[in-house]
């Protein structure tokens, strides 16, 4: 009983909760890492696994950069998405042209660097852990509802883990290994988060 | 009495009760201002569809609420949402998106997904299509906003549903709450369906208290919120409101005016109730008889007809005039004038008149008026000519106007002719003081215009006047006709900033023989468009072929798809699909239905674009696509130069063309009437006296021309038509002055009167917040007083 109203007034902190339990990611003005998605899709026999690295930069976007089974770049920023397909061709959506894509850019930058607040447009939020150690669980309000069923995002002193439940049955899971706090960006990557 | 008498009141009694009758109904005042144009659209589908998409834009109430703290903007927009629900003014209130479903738009079109365009082509063979399989699968777009693998592999339908127009791209979700981020805070939108018509004085009212109410609500419990709203029925409210002011201010200073005019002259109740009789006589004659010929009286004819009241009294002014001036001369008793007084002015120029040696020095109310009789028929045949130019312009409004107009003057007219000398066998009570002055004025008047120099002045006046008229600028824009209040358009302006929608009434109409067509020809134009919006030149477009694919379209998308099915599922086999899985995409695939418009109407999403689909008409199948953004009326038409049965609709133009067109037609027909006037005045009066008689009212309208520049008001439509009422009224003054010029002065005293309270009724429309109204004001107010002024001249009897 007592643990029952322990949550109910936990409730409406839960963003402040889970904003506090991160705040360390928002002090990370760069982060390299690897990572390894796996997608286990109902209609498929075989999970679909995915590996690459990603580049956040605090400032000026993410790189998720595909190297397995083929290679493939996407480019988030404020100003826009970019494509790298895996014949090099681009393409390039301005937040203007493709406001879902922006929004979609929104939620990807917020994701990363643990600014909750912002996607309680669409989820409530659950937070619990310690700085150290931390799982935050996403639950979609009504307009998010048919897309998504849940999210759960766990961490330490980074990001370590998505997973994903998609209201049919699908559901993926994304794992982020070995992040390097200290490796500066290269002149390639600058390019990119400049959508060139 | 006689008989004619009480025939007169029973026609009377008739009208009344039936424009009674009709006015109870409540149906009798139309109160949008646009109803009074003409169809201004060759073809009349195009006038339909302006009038559906008023209706559209129109059945409901536009609210953004905004501050630079974004939570106390949820709040306030919240608390309206909510002070508006209940006020029970609104069927439906939409503050909140709680019950939205996004799923709804992809359920419904699914079982047609194979024949939508997609916005992407997708590889041919079965390699590449593998690889564009793993690319999206490895995207970290993480949920498919479309049906995902299973039902849709290559994302086709979801790139068909992101390009529906079904939100404007600036608005986002926040709370449950639509909102838009302006560069001064976060604004929160909130709509609010009418209980009826936007023109209905209930849902008006209903609306205007509601909306006052909780706007003194939020400014109390959020001052630093901003309220901003649009809507068809705020407009109306407006322009209802100011309407309803100014016929009040109008009639109210009007009735004063005659009020004071009969008793500070006449001093006699007898008088008053005499001339409020021929004015009420007038206004129920032409109320009635307006309502026979139209439904609905236009509130810009009732803003008019306030000011008819002061025309209609001019005819029972001189009447009684002339009843002052002759009972003056020594009529049966009481008899209390001295009969040394200097009222018997001489005959400076006598007309051979029976009646003048007949009338005697005893009041007799029905030979009085025979002696009057020509000068009246006459003045007011040309008034009657005058307004007969209004009847003639292609504008039901200045019709009604016109008609209205006619009759009160005639209601009047009668009256004077059947009724009031009944009243008046006694004579008056004596105004020496009065008549002194007015056989003074008199007698001023006929020596000034005998003067030699009356030509020489007249032709420098006249240049003087041409030339400061040739200053006046001509401006036919839709904005003469009605004008805004300040406040509103400032508020839409903003809301139109913040959320790019931008409904100027421009829009396309497309036609065809069915269907198929229709939809075909709007897809050749949104392809036309399409750049555009690129390029930043419109913000977004409506239009029904966006929702639903021409046929032809969906049959040969839906032919490519099967063309490339085995080579989709032989790459979906290698990528690890369950053999089931394909087989049931095999299986929608081959059982995929054409998406009809009637489908599309049948959901309830397509709630607010149902207006853009017109459908059958007499000459076919028509729709309507909306374009939003900051092009203008002359670049959207040459974009879709030479599509078929594509024409843009801007009626904001075709309304200032045709006022433009209206003005030139009417200022040529001015000159017209002006030879048809001076050629009556010349056989009943000669050529020479005719002359005289059409130069006041031509000083006049040069008055008017020169004071409109003066002013620095535009020249349109109403102020030509204003003309030709200076020219009716301004032949009145003179022909009254030149037939009662005997001995009495009546004439002047009548004129004067007559003039006097025209300038104070009609010059008061100057005043007007009514910009045809004002025009008409100005004109009036100049073009009066210049005839007045220079009436003396009718006088004349030289040449």
């Amino acid at each position: 009983m007592r643990r029952l109203a322990l949550v109910v007034l936990a409730a409406p902190l839960a963003a402040q909760t889970a904003d506090a339990l991160t705040a360390h990611l928002r002090n990370t003005p760069l982060l390299h890492a690897d990572f390894t998605q796996t997608r286990h899709l109902k209609a498929l026999t075989r999970p679909l696994v995915a590996r690459g690295t990603v580049v956040v930069d605090r400032q000026r976007g993410i790189i998720w950069q595909v190297l397995r089974p083929l290679n493939l770049t996407y480019v988030v920023t404020p100003q826009g998405v970019l494509e790298v397909g895996p014949d090099g061709r681009r393409k390039t959506q301005t937040t203007k042209d493709a406001p879902m894509v922006a929004q979609m850019g929104r939620i990807m930058q917020a994701l990363a660097e643990g600014r909750w607040s912002v996607l309680e447009d669409y989820f409530t939020l659950k937070a619990q852990g310690t700085p150290g150690r931390w799982e935050i669980r996403l639950s979609p309000k009504p307009v998010a509802a048919s897309f998504i069923k849940s999210v759960v995002v766990k961490g330490g002193r980074v990001l370590e883990r998505f997973q994903i439940e998609e209201p049919g049955g699908d559901h993926s899971e994304v794992v982020f290994g070995a992040p390097r706090l200290d490796q500066p960006l290269s002149e390639a990557e600058a390019r990119l988060l400049n959508l060139k | 009495m006689r008989l004619r008498g009480w025939i007169w009141i029973l026609v009377l009694a008739l009208l009344g009760s039936f424009a009674a009758l009709r006015m109870r109904s409540g149906h009798a005042i139309e109160t949008d201002l646009l109803a009074m144009l003409p169809a201004t659209e060759r073809n009349p589908v195009a006038e339909d569809a302006v009038r559906s998409l008023a209706q559209a834009s129109g059945n409901r109430a536009i609210f953004l609420v905004g501050g630079a703290e974004p939570e106390r903007s949820k709040a306030a927009a919240l608390t309206l949402a909510k002070d508006l629900e209940a006020s029970q003014a609104f069927p439906q209130v939409q503050g909140t998106l709680k019950d939205v479903d996004p799923g709804v738009v992809p359920r419904f079109y699914t079982p047609y997904r194979f024949g939508l365009p997609p916005q992407e082509a997708t590889p041919d063979d079965p390699e590449a299509l593998l690889e564009h399989l793993q690319a999206r699968l490895a995207s970290p777009q993480t949920a498919s906003f479309g049906l995902g693998l299973a039902q849709d592999p290559l994302g086709q339908m979801e790139g068909f549903l992101a390009q529906l127009p079904l939100n404007s791209s600036r608005m986002q979700i926040q709370d449950d709450l639509l909102v838009l981020q302006g560069k001064d805070g976060l604004y929160v939108l909130c709509t609010a369906a009418l209980s009826g018509s936007a023109f209905d004085p209930k849902v008006q009212e209903s609306t205007r208290l509601a909306v006052e109410k909780a706007e003194k609500h939020l400014a109390q419990a959020f001052p630093e919120v901003k309220l901003l709203r649009t809507g068809a029925v705020f407009y109306a409210i407006d322009a209802r409101t100011r309407a309803e002011r100014e016929m009040h201010l109008i009639s109210g200073i009007s009735l004063v005016c005659i009020f004071l005019l009969h008793l500070l002259v006449f001093r006699s109740l007898r008088h008053l109730l005499l001339g409020l009789a021929s004015i009420g006589a007038g206004l129920v004659t032409a109320a009635a008889v307006s309502l026979i010929f139209f439904d609905k009286l236009y509130l810009l004819t009732l803003v008019c007809g306030a000011s008819v009241l002061g025309d209609a009294v001019d005819y029972s002014f001189l009447y009684f005039a002339n009843h002052l001036a002759y009972s003056g001369e020594g009529g049966p008793p009481p008899r209390q004038v001295r009969s040394s007084s200097p009222l018997a002015l001489p005959h400076a120029v006598s007309e051979p008149s029976p009646d003048t040696a007949s009338a005697g020095n005893t009041w007799e109310p029905w030979a009085a008026l025979r002696r009057i009789r020509k000068p009246l028929v006459h003045g007011f045949l040309t008034t009657m000519l005058g307004y007969l130019a209004l009847m003639l312009a292609p504008f039901p409004g200045l019709r009604q106007i016109a008609l209205f107009s006619m009759v009160g003057l005639l209601g009047a007219f009668i009256t004077l002719f059947c009724i009031l000398p009944n009243f008046l066998a006694e004579p008056a009570h004596p105004r020496p003081h009065i008549l002194k002055g007015i056989r003074g004025l008199m007698a001023r008047a006929q020596s000034l215009a005998q003067s030699r120099r009356v030509p020489l002045t007249l032709a420098a006046l006249a240049l003087v006047l041409g030339g400061l008229a040739l200053r006046g600028r001509i401006h036919d824009d839709v904005q003469g006709f009605i004008r805004p209040s300040a406040r509103l358009l400032a508020e839409e302006t903003r809301i139109r900033e913040l959320t790019g929608f931008s409904n100027q009434g421009i829009f396309y109409l497309v036609e065809g023989t069915d269907e198929a067509e229709t939809l075909a020809r709007e897809e050749a134009l949104v392809a036309r468009l399409q750049p555009m919006i690129s390029q930043g030149e419109l913000d977004s477009l409506q239009a029904v072929s966006s929702f639903v694919p021409s046929p032809q379209r969906q049959r040969s998308e839906l032919e490519a798809r099967r063309r490339r099915a085995p080579a989709l599922e032989s790459a979906l086999k290698q990528l690890g699909m369950r053999p089931e899985a394909i087989q049931t995409l095999r299986q929608d695939l081959a059982k995929n239905r054409l998406l009809t418009v009637e489908d599309w109407l049948q959901a309830p999403f397509s709630t607010p674009f149902r207006h853009l689909w017109m459908g059958k008409t007499n000459q076919g199948t028509a729709a309507l696509v909306v374009p939003m953004g900051t092009a203008e009326g002359p670049r959207l038409r040459e974009v879709a130069q030479g599509l078929p049965g594509v024409v843009l609709v801007d009626k904001a133009a075709s309304v200032s063309t045709m006022l433009a067109k209206d003005r030139r037609m009417a200022t040529w027909s001015l000159g017209g009437a002006l030879f048809l006037v001076w050629g009556l005045l010349a056989l009943w009066y000669g050529p020479r006296a005719g002359f005289w008689l059409i130069a006041p009212p031509l000083v006049g309208i040069l008055l008017a021309l020169a004071g409109t520049a003066l002013v620095g008001a535009p020249l349109n439509l109403f102020s030509v038509l204003g003309l030709f009422l200076v020219l009716g009224w301004g032949v009145d003054y003179t022909v009254f002055l030149r037939g009662c010029q005997g001995r009495d002065g009546a004439g002047v005293l009548g004129v004067t009167l007559a003039a006097f309270l025209t300038l104070v009724s009609y010059g008061l429309l100057a005043f007007s917040h009514t910009p045809a109204l004002k025009g008409f004001g100005i004109v009036l107010g100049w073009g009066v007083l210049g005839t007045y002024l220079t009436s003396f001249l009718s006088l004349r009897s030289r040449p």
